[in-house]
């Protein structure tokens, strides 16, 4: 076959095939248009600890003194993660309801 | 200059075959990086960086590179080469920093690009990105590959980063239908750093779904040689690709190549691939069967492959490179 003739013949194979399912789990969707929704999961901040790691040869020592400085500073990160996802969640509140407004003057027009 | 130096990322690869281009003309001059992974060799800091006046810069761009902004202000003519920056829209659900990293490098490479001489692409879809028709291909020493031949089982292969936008997910999904439709022995080797733990967690349960994936990252050489060897097929259902060297290596190996038509990827395949437009499992599952299987199919597209690797050979793309470089002269 001919590399030009075995991009038909794999759709007029796969026609024939019936009942295959696929298999579930990791699904991708690039994100374009976020919504509120997505919005208002993310204002809120959740780092990974487990991301907190060293990439130097023999770095579990370097990992493990990271993991406590962070786990140490926790009261401060807390509270400067608490303060940013107050702005954030407001700030969405106040973009939801110019949205909900802009609605209501677009549908009264 | 590069925004970040790592051990086996295609940029500090292509910096440092530069470099030994450099050395053969006898120019002299130094690489440095905003960023070095500890574990990457050859690079200086930036702040090694000391340019005579008539010293020409070569930037090589593939990230957001806020500590490189003071480089255009320098005197110096200067050459931008675009790898490409992912775009975002992949990244925002498995990796927000790294999203927001390619998100600010996208936004800020036109600005880059309009305070450079001159601008390049490692291939003409970077280029052209930019306005440029430009192009530096890469410098890419295939002498590691082995040719493999026919392999006595079907083993299907992907060389590239464990990202979302590679889309090593669908590839999953249409092994697991070839599996289960063609060849139940068959093996799927995903080669490639994950992006992290977590996005490497999810590929491993949907491997384990599929059944028979294997996920490998930091080969060497030897063993990347002796993946490629035992290929039947490779399979590249990337969404964004700047150039995408493992197609040059797969060609290398002899091994039919199945790629989506994204980005740079037409461009580096030529006639020489399976372009899988189709966004259908069921048609890749197929056209894998057909790679693996059809001889005369094999064959051809080997030779066409060889062809394509004399389009890419080193001489000719350090050619372009000094072409690019003597413009700023």
């Amino acid at each position: 076959m001919k590399p030009e003739q075995a991009l038909e013949e794999a759709r007029r194979r796969a026609a024939m095939q019936s009942g295959d399912e696929q298999i579930e789990g990791l699904t991708i969707e690039p994100t374009d248009r976020v919504g509120l929704e997505q919005l208002i999961e993310w204002a809120v901040a959740e780092p990974d600890p487990d991301k907190v790691r060293s990439t130097r040869a023999l770095g579990a020592p370097i990992t493990a003194i990271k993991r406590g400085m962070v786990h140490l500073t926790r009261q401060q990160t807390g509270d400067l993660i608490a303060q940013q996802a107050r702005f954030n969640l407001h700030l969405l509140t106040r973009v939801a309801e110019l949205e909900e407004r802009i609605k209501r003057l677009e549908d009264t027009r | 200059m590069l925004s970040g130096a790592g051990p086996v990322d295609a940029v500090s690869r292509q910096a440092l075959a530069f470099r030994e281009r450099f050395r053969g003309w006898g120019w002299g001059g130094r690489d440095v990086a905003a960023f070095i992974d500890p574990r990457a060799k050859g690079f200086e800091p930036l702040r090694a960086l000391d340019p005579a006046p008539g010293d020409r810069l070569l930037i090589h761009y593939s990230a957001y590179a806020p500590r490189l902004r003071g480089v255009l202000d320098l005197p110096n003519r200067k050459l931008l080469l675009s790898h490409n920056v992912t775009p975002a829209r992949w990244l925002w659900d498995h990796d927000p920093p790294i999203a927001l990293q390619c998100e600010l490098g996208r936004r800020q490479l036109p600005e880059y690009a309009a305070r450079c001489d001159v601008v390049a692409g490692v291939s003409l879809f970077n280029g052209s990105e930019l306005g440029s028709d430009i192009v530096i291909p890469p410098i890419v020493d295939l002498a590691w590959v082995r040719h493999g031949g026919q392999p006595p089982q079907s083993h299907v292969l992907f060389v590239g980063r464990l990202a979302p936008h590679k889309r090593q997910d669908e590839l999953i999904r249409a092994f697991a239908l070839y599996r289960r439709r063609h060849a139940p022995d068959a093996r799927l080797v995903l080669v490639g750093e994950p992006l992290n733990d977590g996005y490497l967690r999810a590929l491993q349960e949907l491997g384990d779904r599929a059944g028979n994936v294997v996920f490998e990252h930091t080969l060497n050489e030897s063993e990347l040689a002796e993946r490629y060897a035992r290929a039947s097929a490779f399979v590249c259902l990337s969404e964004h690709e700047g150039f995408c060297i493992p197609l040059l290596e797969a060609f290398a190996a002899g091994v039919p190549v199945i790629a989506r038509p994204a980005g740079g990827v037409p461009e580096t395949a030529g006639d020489a691939a399976l372009l899988d437009e189709d966004r259908d499992p069921s048609v890749t599952a197929e056209l894998i069967h057909l790679a693996a299987g059809d001889r005369e199919l094999r064959d051809e597209l080997a030779r066409r492959g060889r062809e394509r690797l004399e389009v890419y050979r080193p001489e000719r793309a350090a050619v372009a490179l000094r072409a690019a470089l003597e413009r700023l002269s």
